[in-house]
């Protein structure tokens, strides 16, 4: 008889899922009874491991997450370069930066500007910090990064100054100098109002730009961006030493006046045999030459005005040296790297004092207001016509550009006034620029006295701690904080397993029941299946397949369950939660997560009604009636 | 397919005894000899308690016999091999239960979660036969129930029932039916309508059947071969009830 061929098989692979599934239709209430059996223990399961996943993202974000406990604050004001926030910037740990001024530079006077941008109402104190993009206080508190004439306010400051997002604020500073009050004032755009997580300071936050104004403003500078009157800064020539020639020596005690009360420290004799290797040149005029230094901070032109007081009246003639620089020349688009070399005469000087060798240049008129922007190289080249602008880059300590007026063919070494050789020389202690506007070196910044920093996370607060404790710099965090929450989330997580294990046993141990339950009600069927040929071991995909069907429907209905019971949740609470928070929810992942669990919960509790059918014998099953 | 002739044996039982404990009685059948040929309709008789199910179960694989002299089925792919049962596992013992035999139970055995069609191609199903719906339909039709094909066995009647056992029994052409009292649960009429149906259905298939049954007078006019069990008493605790061929002439007084 034919089908014997086939033995090998029994049916096909789905025969008995099919039969599994039947079996369930056929007993559809039961069926259903088991389904809700399931949920009923998954359920509360999910609800609950809903409510920990959510309460603790809620938590996490208003405690752990919360940018507050992410910063650290330096303690003690000090002088950070701009170098160093940029290596901060660029540490993984860094979050946000920003350089900050004095705490005594923050405070002003702040009121809701009218019409007029006269103040409506009593101005109130506010403490002014500085922000920039990126920053998290700001952008996870509901506010934005304020634009150049913007400012952002905490709640409280708010409150104080009765402002609200949209108005104008009228920022009043004050200084005294000289006794005298000062008073300048600038209008904001309130672009923000924060959460009150944010703080309960009376704060302000600005661009940085703006900060710094007010700091100069304070130390009795000009900010001609704002139109505030004051002094400027600027930058003023340094120089290695002094180089003196007199027509006559001076004694002992003359050569010890001039290193009294000058600034100079010390005094040496130069033989003009040795000058041309110490200096590059040699003084062959008949005469005396003495090398005037100083110890500690490098001469200035007040020490140099002392020694030409010292030394009225004795014909002197004084040449201050600065060091030579290197610098990138721009020229046509091509560079080339040149040595800066300072020359403290004048053609007149060098001839009196018959230079040798002599730099064959030529000076301009004395009193051109560019006197100390130009650059001459050797060589025989009067003719004016060859001049032409060309841009230098010094990157001493600081960098500086600038553009010089070249005279002659460019040369490797090109010959600066002493000047502003002295200027280049300051740019190893202060960061200096060029004005272009009023031809003039200002002094830069010299850094900032504190920053703000925000980790990326709080787990990287410690570590940043220390890596900051081993630069020097100590800083406060929140670390005690992190840690309660950090343990609180532990302690949360570990209980909230400990119940949901509890309950998936209670789960498995339902469906085992129910799946061996179902076996033994159904010995007879099995029997007769197993009498039609199916074998022992492929009957024991029965209950597996009705167990992994079951508590499929039961993890469905479940899901359903969680999903109302969820909004429910997050309706009632809603007075206390935000917008985009949830009390009581759960991520894709987690479903996913869920799904395996249970089917091999399933899997588990379908092996003890395999157990069954294994000693179930097929005689038994049909002869017990 | 058809190359095996209606004279040929296929299941050969020597030797084969099975006994029972219980409470301190055994009881113990013995089968000396029973050779079963394609196309032979048995029917086998006995009081109640004999052995007669017992008898099925070993004949239908599902009881292993203590001890059996020859217990061998003939192999369908390759006629000159026979299957010794008693050394087959149990993954062999199924394949062979659900090539070779076939069931027709007491109360029909159907399968109260699938429909009448459903539980008649299940076998074929089983067995990978191509057509297992027209199989089944033809079947169907053949034993009156086509309309009762989509219901499921629990709104059948008896008959009906019986008539789907039968179908299923047969709808994987196996080489033999194992039929346990098919007609006890119903009314007369039906139950010579049962049988006729059975008996030809059977033997248009070159399908052996063995019936057990109490109603010897119901199937005498349709069976090849009638056993019966004799039983001897071993002592006050030892009963054994041997199976026996009637002979035909004392079953079939007419001939």
């Amino acid at each position: 008889m034919n089908g014997v061929r086939n033995s090998r098989k029994e049916g096909s692979p789905w025969l008995i899922l099919s039969l599994a599934a039947k079996d369930l239709r056929h007993e559809l209430i039961l069926s259903l009874c088991l389904v809700m059996a399931v949920t009923a223990v998954l359920g509360p399961v999910l609800v609950l491991f809903g409510l920990k996943f959510g309460s603790v993202q809620l938590l996490r974000s208003r405690l752990i997450e919360d940018p507050r406990n992410r910063e650290i604050r330096p303690i003690s004001s000090a002088r950070y370069q701009p170098e160093w926030f940029l290596k901060m910037q660029g540490m993984p740990e860094t979050a946000f930066i920003t350089p900050m001024t004095r705490q005594i530079s923050t405070s002003v006077d702040a009121c809701v500007a009218g019409s007029d941008s006269a103040c409506n109402g009593e101005p109130v104190s506010l403490d002014l910090l500085p922000t920039g993009a990126g920053d998290p206080l700001l952008l996870e508190n509901k506010g934005i990064i304020p634009g150049p004439d913007g400012c952002v306010l905490t709640r409280f400051a708010a409150e104080k100054a009765g402002a609200k997002t949209g108005d104008r604020i009228r920022v009043i500073i004050r200084r005294v100098i000289g006794g005298d009050w000062h008073k300048a004032a600038l209008t904001l755009h309130v672009d923000a109002v924060l959460d009150a997580r944010a703080g309960a300071t009376k704060a302000m936050f600005v661009p940085l730009s703006v900060l710094e104004q007010v700091e100069s403003y304070k130390d009795g500078e000009a900010v001609p961006e704002r139109g505030w009157k004051g002094k400027q800064r600027t930058a003023f020539a340094e120089f290695n030493g002094l180089l003196v020639w007199l027509p006559a020596p001076l004694t002992k005690l003359e050569q010890i006046k001039l290193r009294t009360n000058t600034g100079f420290s010390t005094v040496r004799v130069i033989k003009p045999a040795e000058m041309e290797k110490e200096f590059g040149f040699s003084i062959t005029a008949p005469g005396s030459i003495y090398f005037l230094t100083t110890q500690k901070r490098a001469a200035r032109q007040d020490n140099i005005d002392n020694i030409t007081h010292r030394l009225r009246g004795r014909d002197a003639i004084l040449l201050p040296m600065a060091a030579p620089v290197s610098a990138l020349l721009t020229e046509d688009g091509a560079t080339r790297n040149v040595t800066l070399r300072s020359l403290g005469f004048t053609a007149d000087t060098a001839k009196r004092l018959q230079i040798s060798p002599l730099p064959r240049w030529a000076l301009p008129p004395a009193d051109s207001p560019n006197a100390s922007l130009q650059a001459f190289t050797a060589g025989e080249n009067n003719d004016h016509s060859l001049s032409r602008v060309v841009q230098v880059d010094i990157h001493e300590k600081n960098s500086l550009t600038l553009p010089l007026l070249l005279y002659g063919e460019t040369d490797s070494t090109l010959y600066i006034p002493a000047e502003l050789g002295g200027i280049l020389r300051l740019l190893r202690d202060r960061p200096v620029h060029y004005d272009a506007e009023n031809n003039a070196f200002l002094l830069s910044r010299q850094g900032y006295a504190g920053f703000r920093l925000y980790t990326t996370t709080i787990d990287e607060v410690d570590s940043l701690r220390r890596n900051l404790a081993k630069e020097g710099i100590s800083v406060a965090t929140e670390a005690d904080r992190i840690r309660d929450v950090q343990e609180l989330n532990h302690y949360l997580g570990l209980i909230f397993y400990v119940i949901a294990a509890a309950a998936a046993a209670g789960g498995a141990a339902t469906l085992a029941a129910s799946l061996y339950g179902s076996v033994e009600r159904k010995r007879r069927e099995i029997g007769i299946l197993r009498l039609l040929g199916f074998s022992r071991f492929s009957l024991l995909r029965f209950p597996l397949y009705q167990g992994i069907i079951l508590t499929f429907g039961g993890f469905v209905v479940a899901s359903i369950f969680f999903f109302a019971l969820s909004l429910l949740i997050n309706n009632l609470f809603a007075e206390m939660i935000r917008e985009n928070e949830s009390l009581c929810t759960l991520t894709p992942v987690h479903f996913a997560l869920f799904a395996a669990v249970m089917l091999a919960i399933a899997v588990v509790a379908a092996l003890g009604a395999a157990v069954r059918i294994l000693r179930l014998e097929p005689v038994e099953a049909l002869r017990d009636e | 397919m058809h190359e095996v002739s209606g004279d040929l044996p296929f299941y050969t039982l020597k030797g084969v005894s099975r006994r029972r404990e219980k409470g301190g009685i055994i009881f113990e059948i013995e089968i000396p000899e029973l050779i079963i040929k394609h196309g032979e309709f048995i029917a086998v008789t006995g009081p109640s308690g004999c052995g007669k199910s017992t008898l099925l179960d070993i004949l239908g694989l599902i009881l292993p016999p203590d001890h059996s002299q020859t217990f061998t089925l003939r192999r369908s792919g390759n006629p000159s091999v026979w299957d010794n049962i008693a050394t087959l596992g149990e993954a062999r013992l199924a394949a062979l239960r659900r090539a070779k035999i076939g069931y027709v139970l007491q109360n029909g055995g159907l399968l109260p979660f699938l429909t009448v069609r459903e539980n008649i191609e299940l076998p074929a199903r089983l067995n990978r036969l191509k057509n297992a719906r027209g199989r089944a339909a033809k079947l169907a039709e053949k034993l009156g129930i086509t309309e009762q094909l989509d219901k499921k066995p629990a709104q059948l009647s008896g008959g009906q029932r019986q008539r789907a056992a039968i179908a299923r029994g047969l709808v994987h052409a196996p080489a033999i039916v194992l039929a346990d009292e098919p007609t006890a649960a119903v009314d007369q009429i039906n139950a010579v309508d049962i049988r006729n149906q059975f008996s030809s259905l059977a033997r248009q298939q070159q399908v052996a059947v063995l019936m057990v049954t109490h109603d010897k007078k119901l199937v005498l006019p349709v069976i090849n071969r009638l056993l019966t069990f004799t039983i001897e008493k071993r002592g006050t605790n030892h009963t054994v009830s041997r199976l026996q061929e009637v002979p035909a002439n004392e079953w079939r007084p007419q001939q």
